[in-house]
């Protein structure tokens, strides 16, 4: 059985494959003769093919006819399909321009993809849940769930699956595995070291978690976890917070605001490289200069952050590894057959570069001196 | 030449079990037939294992060393710690691995005893010259209850932050206001630091944010049976006592329990209790505790899988893996009416 590929048009053959081996249920064909409709329209339908212009009844009528023949299935099946593998899902609330925008999700998807590909499991890639039909399917084995997600998009996701990991985003429903970012460490020792450094307060420029349904926002851990820091050694300033989106734009704009202020910052800790790009460039446009005047230390370690000028520091992010034992977390939940959700917190490391030039993290040169 | 995939189609299983139990994984739960039936498949096809990098084998002539923090008394007198030692013990039995348990011994831990193993689980808290000393006999430590430093060793911990806010949410749906809290202080390494402990921190941080902290109902000792009783009769004596009380451990709301029995008070007309760890004997109390379950087997059992897992990938980078809590609603607390 070939392996799928993220954004390659599933075949009939693949489809009807892939449902047999994974769930074992019906062909293709039993479900499309079911539904009354054809077996290009059963698949494409099942596959979540947006092109494909279909009646909603009809899309219902085909997942709960689906679900229905998953619902039967016997024993005798398993051993028919003996050579079934397990598929996951692969979800995402960013768009693909969100994603090429921050290399940091586009990272660990693909570690997640490799991984996959690796232990020989399929995977669907999963766009616009909240186009999905609203039907309790439990097509996938597992879903692997990157980035932040709302409670609706949550429901959705647990309907396709009763096996879900969250990637970098912990939903707080405990009941899924979790595998997120040592947070608490990370911040810890960025302050630690702008401290050692010689600085006083420091601005941080940050986003936004998304708003859930319940119209509450949350705060980004980093944030929580950079405030009580900053309160533990009366350095907090509240001017000197500027959150938005996790964006290049954001970035820049809230930097161009801080820098208005009479009493600027010379530190800034940008909650991802996508933002302190933006911030550096609004340091750069004021005439000012990066690792001297200001400081920027940023976040997630994209593969760009050492080929800026200056290079930029930042918090590295293990993705690789937090892919891979998502990947790992998950096959292994299914075939123990765990029912208790475990959190994975994945610790990361700062790495010094031109935009902070500290000589080390634990006491180095004064702010300045060059 | 045969790859995994071949030999999985032909043996009927998946390619990730193939290469498990190719390589002696011997977390892999799958029957002694597939196991067979895996390795006949391979040598029919004449597979050979690409040996880039030899993965270490697991396998009975792997010897896990066991820490304890607390001496063999200790450990009898509160059975949480117990519980998740014998889980990680039936876990290598069932794995046939060996183990080398140390308990702690007038007040030191004799880790100079510890040679010859493979890896290490340390159970409860450690200070850091301890954590320093396991370091100097094996790099593969994990750490359960506790985690020294994120950025080195692994560890399997619980939220307790998590389970405090949730069993309080419970007390104030029942509408309670008048909460008070008894608590355990613990201490680690030769110099006896005492650590902060995250029960009590949560509880006064939540309490204060909405201004119903009253400082005279939380009392702190050891988490013995005893100290719950002689705290509890500390917030008895006050005619105006809380309406609930939070005892950080089911050994002490046990002695709690008879304190408030001795005060002519019933529980849970007259005071609600909640205890935490829900060791076994909390269901067959007079009434059953109310309490938060933590699931210390599973955590041993956990404990076991990540340490086989970075002896069998040599992992360098540390995982932290949390596990939930879940609060069992029995019989010891009652709503009231405010």
């Amino acid at each position: 059985m070939k392996t799928l590929h993220i954004g390659e048009e599933l075949t009939y053959n693949d489809m009807d494959k892939l449902m047999r081996g994974v769930k074992a249920v019906a062909t293709l064909k039993d479900i499309a003769d079911r539904a009354g409709v054809s077996t290009a329209t059963v698949s494409r339908v099942l596959n979540y093919d947006k092109t494909l212009s279909v009646a909603e009844v009809t899309r219902k009528r085909i997942f709960t006819v689906a679900e229905e023949l998953n619902y039967k299935k016997g024993p005798h099946i398993d051993v028919v399909h003996s050579d079934s593998n397990l598929i996951f899902g692969i979800a995402t609330a960013l768009t693909e321009t969100e994603e090429l925008n921050d290399p940091y999700y586009l990272s660990l998807r693909m570690s997640v993809e490799n991984t996959c590909k690796e232990m020989g499991i399929k995977i669907v890639t999963l766009l616009d849940l909240k186009d999905m039909p609203d039907v309790n399917n439990k097509v996938f084995d597992g879903i692997i769930a990157i980035s932040r997600f709302e409670d609706d998009e949550i429901k959705i996701l647990e309907n396709l699956s009763e096996n879900i990991i969250f990637v970098d985003f912990d939903p707080l429903t405990r009941k899924h595995d979790v595998i997120v970012v040592n947070h608490e460490q990370a911040m810890t020792e960025v302050v630690t070291f702008f401290r050692n450094c010689g600085f006083g307060p420091v601005a941080f420029v940050g986003g936004h978690d998304r708003i859930h349904s319940s119209g509450r926002e949350r705060l980004d851990h980093r944030f929580e976890c950079f405030r009580r820091l900053q309160k533990s050694t009366n350095d907090f300033r509240e001017d000197w917070i500027a959150i938005g989106e996790f964006s290049l734009d954001d970035g820049y704009a809230s930097m161009q605001k801080l820098l208005e202020l009479k009493d600027k910052p010379t530190a800034v800790f940008a909650a991802s490289d996508a933002i302190a790009l933006g911030v550096i460039k609004a340091i750069k446009e004021a005439g000012l200069k990066v690792g001297h005047d200001v400081w920027v230390i940023g976040f997630d370690d994209i593969p760009s952050a050492q080929y800026v000028e200056p290079s930029l520091s930042s918090v590295r992010v293990q993705t690789e590894f937090m892919g891979r034992h998502a990947v790992e977390l998950l096959a292994d939940r299914i075939q123990t057959n765990r029912t208790i959700p475990l959190k994975i917190i994945v610790p990361t490391e700062l790495i010094v570069r031109g935009s902070s030039p500290c000589k080390s993290s634990d006491g180095g040169s004064e702010h300045g001196d060059d | 030449m045969a790859t995994i995939r071949d030999i999985a189609k032909k043996a009927g299983v998946s390619p990730a079990t193939v290469s498990r139990v190719l390589n002696y994984d011997h977390t892999l739960s799958v029957s002694e037939d597939t196991k067979k039936r895996v390795f006949q498949t391979a040598e029919d096809l004449n597979y050979i294992k690409k040996s880039k990098k030899k993965p270490r084998t697991i396998g009975p002539k792997t010897v896990v060393g066991i820490t304890q923090w607390y001496s063999e008394s200790q450990e009898l007198a509160d059975p949480y710690y117990l519980s998740i030692r014998s889980g990680i013990e039936r876990a290598c039995t069932s794995h046939q691995i060996e183990t080398r348990t140390m308990f702690r011994n007038d007040s030191k831990l004799p880790i100079g005893q510890l040679t010859n193993v493979d890896g290490i689980i340390a159970i409860g808290k450690y200070g850091l010259e301890e954590v320093e000393a396991l370091s100097k006999i094996t790099p593969n430590i994990v750490f359960v209850d506790c985690a020294p430093n994120d950025q080195i060793y692994d560890a399997v911990t619980i939220d307790f932050r998590v389970a405090v806010e949730e069993l309080i949410d419970y007390l104030l749906d029942l509408g309670h206001r008048q909460i008070g809290y008894i608590g355990g202080r613990e201490f680690v390494g030769t110099d006896k630091i005492p650590l902060m402990d995250q029960r009590e921190a949560s509880f006064s941080e939540r309490l204060k944010g909405m201004n119903i902290f009253n400082e005279a109902w939380v009392k702190i000792g050891a988490y013995t049976v005893e100290d719950g009783y002689k705290l509890a009769k500390d917030i008895l004596v006050d005619p105006n006592h809380p309406t609930a009380l939070f005892v950080a451990s089911d050994a002490m709301a046990i002695g709690a329990m008879r304190a408030v029995y001795e005060a002519d008070l019933k529980i849970p007309e007259d005071i609600s209790l909640v205890g935490f760890d829900d060791i076994p004997t909390a269901e067959y109390l007079t009434p059953p505790l109310t309490t938060v379950r933590v699931h210390t087997d599973f955590m041993g059992r956990t404990a076991l899988a990540i340490l086989l897992e970075r002896l069998r990938e040599e992992r360098q980078i540390p995982k932290k893996t949390v596990v939930p809590t879940e609060l069992i609603v029995r019989k010891s607390c009652k709503k009231i009416s405010e």
